[in-house]
């Protein structure tokens, strides 16, 4: 289980996010959603350790986490809204940097698991690509499939319907879902509520400054 | 005219060859120079950032051939004397590793910052993010400003002239001058093109290989 405790964080004073407290199955999905400016792209920084909260805490398993230590890799991974895949990189290099520089794995067992991973998200044809010769839905896969690689006790994506085609959306509601069933613990980031009843077990509302409540879908 | 041309290109070659030296160790001296204070630029430690603010403000504010001249003719009057050659490679590298530095602090604050942040997710450390994405990403953003200023340092090698070394220019107007003749000042120029030509020929090359990726 992943907890938030009593998560507080402010820009300039104003406050964003107030006493936030949240937990998340093992192995379930949760999603996030709330009007723009709501602050959840701000919680998925802190989750993902790129800022700190003014204060609280993260728990996972009930033991205490600070996302921002990851020497052996972060325990959560991060689907970016933009993917921010790395241009210079194929597609497999993209995938296998982190595995061989982080977790130190050698050049050739991380290229077995990253083909493997990529023949599983459906990118064995595009193992040596670039990604700008990728369309956008494979551009989203080869940032989960780099996510993965570092195998993460949770995943986290930003939006991950808003930069894809409409026609594509099943799709990634498909891929989530089978992660779920691989045992994946997701957070998924969205302001699309259809989306969010689509794929999660549980739906938080933020909203902007103080009220917020949390319902079981 | 091929006799005479003949005659002559001993000496214009070595003067080439000295030419191509203050070139290649300008080079070799002013971008490791150059990278290591664009990192200082890039430093928030204000003073280090001021101070080479006002570096890079006064070697790209005066003429190359000024600093040339202060570092042969003028140091020695304080009691600090170098010989011809190393007074030209000092000012030519201090000169070019300020253009070097903000050309490269231009490039690493063009690699957009959601880069080091996937990086910084994935787990990468800093060492590691600058090398495997930062540099990789900033060469090919610097490497047509950078082409210009080695194209520009061809040429600028010729102002070593003025402290009396004996590079191609010098070669070529010494044998004009002796031999009342144009040839040799014609012969400089286009050697000056073969080496401005190979140079960009390089470049292109370099370019193209980047084109890999956008
Ligand atoms: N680094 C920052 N400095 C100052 N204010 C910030 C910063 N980051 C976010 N904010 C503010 O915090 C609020 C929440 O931003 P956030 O990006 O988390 O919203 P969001 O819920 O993701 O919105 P959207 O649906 O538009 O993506 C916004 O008002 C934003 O302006
Ligand atoms: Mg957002």
């Amino acid at each position: 289980m992943f907890q938030l405790e009593n998560i507080n964080q402010s820009f300039k004073g104003r406050p964003i996010l107030t006493d936030l407290n949240l937990s998340v199955e093992s192995g379930s999905i949760l999603a996030i959603v709330g009007p723009s400016g709501a602050g959840k792209s701000t919680l998925l920084r802190l989750m993902s350790g790129l800022d700190h909260p003014d204060s609280g805490r993260f728990l996972i398993n009930g033991i205490p986490y600070e996302p921002s230590h990851r020497k052996q890799g972060a325990r959560i991974g991060v689907v970016f809204q933009d993917f921010r895949l790395f241009p210079h990189l194929s597609v497999l290099k993209n995938v296998t940097l982190a595995p061989i520089m982080v977790k130190k794995q050698t050049a050739k067992a991380a290229k077995i698991a990253g083909v493997a991973l990529l023949q599983q998200l459906g990118l064995s044809g595009q193992t040596a690509a670039y990604p700008f010769q990728l369309s956008g839905g494979q551009r989203q896969r080869v940032a989960i499939a780099r996510a993965l690689a570092m195998q993460p006790e949770i995943l986290c994506y930003d939006e991950p319907t808003s930069a894809l085609d409409p026609s594509l959306v099943a799709n990634v509601a498909q891929l989530i879902l089978d992660l779920k069933n691989q045992g994946m613990t997701q957070i998924v980031v969205t302001h699309d509520i259809q989306f969010a009843n689509q794929i999660a077990d549980q739906i938080f509302e933020l909203q902007p400054k103080e009220v917020q409540k949390n319902d079981e879908a | 005219m091929i006799h005479y041309s003949l005659s002559i290109l001993p000496a214009l070659l070595s003067g080439a060859r000295m030419t191509l030296a203050v070139f290649g160790l300008t080079i070799i001296g002013a971008i490791p120079l150059g990278l290591l204070l664009s990192l200082g630029l890039l430093a928030k430690f204000k003073p280090l950032h001021d101070g080479l603010n006002l570096y890079v403000w006064l070697m790209r504010g005066t003429p190359l051939l000024l600093q040339l001249i202060f570092v042969f003719y003028g140091l020695p009057v304080v009691g600090v004397v170098f010989n011809r050659f190393d007074a030209a490679l000092i000012a030519f590298i201090l000169n070019y590793a300020a253009y070097f530095a903000e050309i490269f602090r231009g490039g690493f604050q063009a690699v957009d910052n959601g880069q080091v942040e996937a990086a910084e997710v994935l787990g990468l450390t800093a060492p590691q993010t600058i090398t495997k994405i930062i540099v990789p990403q900033t060469i090919k953003i610097v490497l047509p400003s950078v082409g210009n200023e080695v194209i520009n340092l061809i040429k600028d090698s010729s102002l070593v002239y003025v402290i009396g070394i004996g590079d191609l220019l010098r070669a070529g107007n010494v044998a004009s001058a002796r031999d009342v003749n144009l040839l040799p000042l014609l012969l400089v120029g286009i050697i000056y093109l073969l080496l401005t030509a190979m140079c960009t020929w390089i470049l292109r090359r370099l370019e193209r290989y980047y084109r890999y990726y956008r």
